[in-house]
């Protein structure tokens, strides 16, 4: 018996348990316990109902969303939530495998994988519903892919590349900025077999087997999902979706024409200013311990392999400057992926400090030495555990589930609601997800223009209860703004007189 | 001593990002919907009156703006001036058209240059007064823009 659990420990590998094993502890520990707000509230109402969302589509997220949604634990918003966190340790996992193939060990991948895996971005995203730590792990997969590539490069191993890149593609497109490092990495590694029509055959098909989850989309758009993000609404409230089966829909919705306005949006000063700011944000990120070894890992790998520190650079620079230069206030959390990279680099940093001090010890005073210095390692990781958990923990955050009930609490029988992505979602999820309240249309702001807006109101203001969360941004005539809860009721003056005898609370339009 | 010393010199490349941390600081906010519960809302420029006689004030509201930044203010392209933003990316500026010309006049914002609004002056329209206290910008003189409606021809 004792001889069959030591077997068991044999083959079980104890870092990669660790490296996969604590960080989805943790997450655990600090997991949003129900429906999160914003984007998490879009995307869960739509894996969970086979719906569809806003740009880019996120066909891969959607898939794995709905069959995930299915696991009996919780509710559907935390299912997903345990998702991110899966994916986040997923990420840490997979990360490791690249630092063993480049000779990193135990202490110092701990050490550095503990630093993203407990960075307030990282860890924050793998407590909700989002996008991004599926992302990471895709990324990870795709790096160690092509280090496989490089130790045999054969046309299959290629293949396997272009299937995760595809795949990759087929969840976020960020993935786009990570292709032409790979590109230039297979051309400097091996230009003959890169470029030798059997491979460039099988990373065609590869990818077009990834790109080919973008099916579901059209699929989904045929069964006329009750949650749809994918078009806008007209002055009558009608809801026009985008037509997903002609190439110009898939096209709009895929490649985010509706975000285009924001990329490459900063100039000079201003520029400067984003530049500034990432930077503290990554230092703030690997708690500051994580830069001067950050450094010196992507000099050492430089001299160790040129062409492995050319490619992470790449993929470092390209991910580091689209977002810096992108202009929305979400943008802190798209770093992630220059933040996998910058851990690989601390990984081959650390290890080389822990080769310096080996190179000029003796025997009995190594083993102390490397304990003294991967303890340190550890220390930081451990330091970052507490420092951060107080700015991330999700627990008890029911914050949203409250602010969705509560207008549903307040809202009179056959309302519309008009509000954004803190107000929308979480009513709908609430809604196709849980069955409450179907007798109420919520409609995104984002998804219909001002002047639509301020018509479908004077329309609708004399039908039936309006609601809005904030003033809309065009004028309307002879309403004022009555507060219901977290929003407000839209009632006209000849109304608010009969109204005013019970309560006095009214705002007057500014515009 | 050899081992001293690359014992010193990893433990000082370990701690050299702790220099940093005068210059960028220790992790203050992690993810929460609440600090980004405004990411999509777009952000909007808004003048109190389409149209006006000269001599008219105009007040220019703007929300969505990036917070505590400086604008610079442009009419028809000619700078007027920089106007600054609240924490919560709100601005408010006033426009005094007195000695201007009839014609339409494009306001923007430089934080934000795609987003505008239009007025215009016109002697058959009626004249406001200034309505709330907040930075003033003298319009410049000859610098209207005329929109000239050219004819379509149907065969």
């Amino acid at each position: 018996m004792s001889s069959t659990i030591r077997r068991i420990f044999d083959r079980l590998d104890i870092r990669a348990c660790a490296l996969f094993g604590l960080p989805f502890l943790l997450y655990l520990l600090t997991l949003a316990p129900t429906i999160y707000n914003l984007d998490s509230a879009e995307l869960v109402t739509a894996a969970a109902t086979g719906g569809l969302v806003r740009a880019t589509g996120y066909p891969l997220y959607l898939m794995l969303g709905y069959l995930w949604s299915k696991i009996p634990l919780g509710d559907v918003g935390y299912r997903l939530n345990l998702f991110s966190a899966l994916c986040g340790a997923l990420t840490l996992l997979l990360a490791d495998r690249i630092l063993r193939r480049l000779d990193v060990s135990s202490w110092a991948a701990l050490g550095a994988l503990g630093l993203l895996a407990t960075s307030p971005y990282f860890w924050g995203l793998s407590l909700v519903a989002e996008v991004y730590t599926l992302h990471t792990a895709l990324m990870a997969l795709f790096i160690l892919t092509l280090l496989r590539w490089t130790d045999q490069p054969t046309p299959a191993r290629l293949g396997v590349a272009g299937l995760v890149a595809g795949i990759g593609l087929a969840h976020h497109l960020a993935m786009l900025l990570l292709l032409p490092a790979a590109a230039i990495y297979t051309l400097l590694v091996s230009p003959r077999k890169s470029l030798a029509p059997k491979s460039i055959l099988f990373v065609l098909a590869g990818s077009l087997a990834g790109l080919s989850l973008y099916l579901y989309l059209p699929i989904r758009y045929l069964d006329n999902p009750a949650f749809n993000y994918a078009g806008v609404y007209d002055a009558s409230l009608q809801f026009q979706p985008v037509n997903l089966l002609t190439v110009n829909g898939m096209w709009w919705l895929v490649t985010g024409r509706s975000f285009a306005g924001e990329m490459f949006a900063y100039h000079g000063a201003e520029l400067w200013t984003e530049i500034r700011h990432f930077v503290a944000q990554l230092g703030q990120s690997f708690f500051a311990i994580g830069i001067g070894p950050g450094i010196l890992g992507l000099i050492a790998l430089a001299r160790r392999s040129w062409h492995q520190a050319a490619l992470l650079t790449m993929m470092f620079v390209f991910s580091a400057v689209f977002y810096i230069d992108y202009r929305v206030a979400d943008k802190d959390t798209m770093f992630l992926p220059a933040y996998l990279v910058w851990a690989i680099w601390l990984g081959v940093g650390y290890q080389e400090l822990l080769n310096w001090v080996k190179a000029t010890s003796q025997a009995g005073s190594w083993r102390f030495n490397r304990v003294l210095l991967g303890g340190l390692m550890i220390s930081a990781v451990v330091l970052a555990t507490a420092w951060n958990w107080r700015l991330v923990d999700l627990s008890k955050d029911w914050s949203t589930r409250r602010r969705g009930e509560s207008i549903l609490r307040q809202v009179k029988p056959n309302a519309i609601v008009f509000g954004w992505w803190d107000t929308v979602p979480i009513i709908q999820y609430l809604q196709f997800v849980e069955g409450k309240r179907p007798d109420v249309l919520a409609l995104n702001r984002f998804l219909i223009s001002p002047g639509d807006l301020s018509r479908a109101i004077e329309t609708e203001v004399l039908l039936r209860p309006i609601y809005i969360d904030s003033s809309p941004t065009v004028s309307i005539q002879n309403l004022q703004l009555q507060r219901a809860g977290p929003i407000y009721q839209l009632v006209p003056h000849s109304r608010i007189r009969e109204l005013d005898r019970s309560t006095n609370i009214h705002r007057r339009f500014r515009h | 001593m050899k081992l001293v010393k690359s014992l010193l010199f990893a433990l000082l490349v370990f701690v050299s990002g702790v220099a940093l941390v005068p210059v960028v600081g220790l992790p203050a906010s992690g993810f929460n919907w609440q600090r980004y519960a405004d990411v999509y809302v777009p952000t909007t420029l808004m003048v109190n009156h389409t149209s006006g006689q000269p001599g008219s004030f105009f007040t220019i509201t703007g929300t969505n703006y990036p917070p505590s930044s400086v604008a610079t203010i442009l009419v028809n392209g000619v700078n007027l001036g920089d106007v600054a933003t609240d924490v919560d990316g709100n601005l408010i500026f006033v426009i005094d058209t007195t000695g201007s010309s009839s014609g339409y006049y494009t306001v923007v914002a430089n934080l934000v240059p795609n987003v505008f609004t239009r007025f215009l002056l016109n002697q058959g329209e009626p004249q406001w007064p200034q309505d709330v206290i907040a930075p003033v910008f003298q319009l410049p003189p000859n610098i209207a823009n005329q929109l000239i409606f050219t004819p379509i021809i149907h065969r």
